[in-house]
């Protein structure tokens, strides 16, 4: 049996409570989850692609809701009063628990005609809209989270957010100052957008690992699809970087997302990437 | 709303036998109520009484259908940690309505103590316990619940063991009493 619950603010002692008794709030979403893709907060999910988490009930962001064994009749009905203070709302179906958030946005109070047998006009006062995708869905047989924007999420999931990496000013400022970047006079730290510290963060991952031998050989293999765009001066082994995008351009190179096609010899840029296992 | 009319209408059954005994107690028939209709005195005061009674009888029959339109919850196989037969822990609580209403002398003294006790049952939200249940064939069960919530289970059916209880659809009164239909 499928119910729909919501969590209520400001209620301490029983935050969650039961909505509508008997009744299936979204269409089943069915992902294979190992199609889903790790969190990264550079990725740009495509439109039927989900992130997931795994191993969700161990992460100190997962609510305790969902690390029991649920059971319907522990939860009190929704008060009246209680309405406009939902936080989010999620629906167990079949043993998963899909999300959603609740934002003033959701509750409409118009004035709508409604067709039936004859047009009429409703006032809509203290209704709440369904999305026709959850925000996020628990899969519990997996102890999986999918969801598809974590800055949504996150108001659920609190703390979800330290999934979400940005580079400080002072990681921009030790990547800027690499032995292979040259700065023009009028950029620096505070011109880096917001994307691009995003992308110095797992940058900044990706050349830890690199050996000293494989650091070289990118510089040629960035210069080699980039010459045009990012200048590298042949004495010093500097790139150097004046706008935003350059900046962009050699992250993607440091990713290695700059690659050729096998037929047809077309040289591509990866906007998005994901490990093929 | 609709809930709210639903658990007025327990609270009536559940108390209505307090105005029952004090009828009999007081031999007030039918022909004491309606004295224009000639043909009632004659009727015997046993019948009247059994009338009176029909009433909340009939209405937790009507009560009984009504909750099928309650919300409803389900029972789990291995969801129930303890059950516990309550019929009889009720009976003596119940009984002091009877003494209650046989100590009744007047109207004032009877409309007085009704209300009070309507008013406490209704409040009391734990449960509705109302014996004309028993005739209808219910039993009550105190139950608690793997996570150690305890409900009360209005139900056809004999549990003895947790195990027992697994239930697709039981209807919801409020949120710790729960009626199964079937």
């Amino acid at each position: 049996m499928n119910h729909v619950f919501a969590r209520v603010k400001s209620e301490r002692k029983k935050p969650f409570v039961k909505v509508l008794s008997n009744h299936t709030l979204f269409e089943a979403v069915n992902v294979d989850v190992s199609f889903c893709v790790p969190y990264v907060p550079d990725h740009n999910l495509d439109e039927d692609a989900w992130f997931k988490v795994e191993e969700f009930s161990q992460k100190v962001f997962c609510i305790d809701l969902l690390k029991s064994t649920f059971d319907s009749k522990e939860y009190e009905d929704l008060k009246k009063d209680q309405f406009q203070k939902i936080s989010y709302i999620f629906s167990v179906q079949g043993g998963d628990f899909y999300f959603q958030k609740v934002s003033p946005s959701v509750f409409i109070s118009k004035k709508i005609i409604a067709f039936g047998e004859i047009a009429k006009i409703e006032e809509s006062a203290g209704r709440m809209v369904v999305n026709s995708l959850p925000d996020a869905v628990y899969l519990k047989a997996k102890d999986t989270l999918i969801f598809r924007s974590l800055a949504t999420v996150s108001s659920i999931f609190k703390g979800i957010d330290e999934l979400y990496r940005e580079a400080t000013n002072e990681d921009v400022g030790n990547f800027l100052d690499e032995s292979f970047i040259a700065l023009d006079a009028g950029y620096g730290i505070q011109s880096v957008s917001k994307p691009n510290r995003k992308r110095i963060a797992l940058a900044m991952e990706t050349l830890d690992s690199m050996s000293d031998l494989d650091r070289q050989n990118m510089l040629t293999y960035i210069n080699g699809y980039c010459n045009e765009t990012l200048k590298l001066d042949p004495a010093t082994r500097k790139f150097t970087v004046s706008k935003d995008d350059e900046l962009k351009l050699l992250l993607y190179g440091v990713e290695q997302r700059f690659y050729t096609t096998p037929f047809g010899n077309e040289k591509r840029i990866a906007n998005s990437v994901m490990a093929i296992k | 709303m609709t809930n709210i009319a639903f658990r007025l209408l327990l609270t009536f059954n559940a108390t209505s036998l307090l105005l029952i005994v004090f009828f009999a107690q007081n031999k007030m028939d039918l022909g004491h109520f309606f004295p224009s209709c000639e043909w009632l005195a004659e009727v015997p005061k046993l019948i009247s009484y059994l009338a009176y009674l029909s009433l909340p009888v009939l209405l937790t029959g009507v009560s009984i259908w009504l909750s099928s339109y309650l919300g409803s919850d389900e029972f789990k196989q291995g969801d129930v940690q303890s059950i516990e037969h309550a019929n009889n822990s009720f009976l003596p609580s119940y009984l002091g309505y009877f003494f209650v209403a046989i100590g009744v002398s007047d109207w004032t003294t009877l409309w007085f103590v009704y209300v009070v006790l309507f008013a406490f049952t209704f409040l009391s939200q734990a449960l509705y316990f109302n014996p004309l249940f028993l005739l209808f064939g219910y039993e009550f069960y105190n139950i608690k619940t793997k996570n150690g919530v305890v409900v009360f289970l209005i139900s056809r059916h004999r549990y003895r063991k947790p195990d027992d209880v697994c239930i697709q659809e039981a209807n919801r009164i409020n949120n710790y009493t729960f009626i199964e239909k079937n």
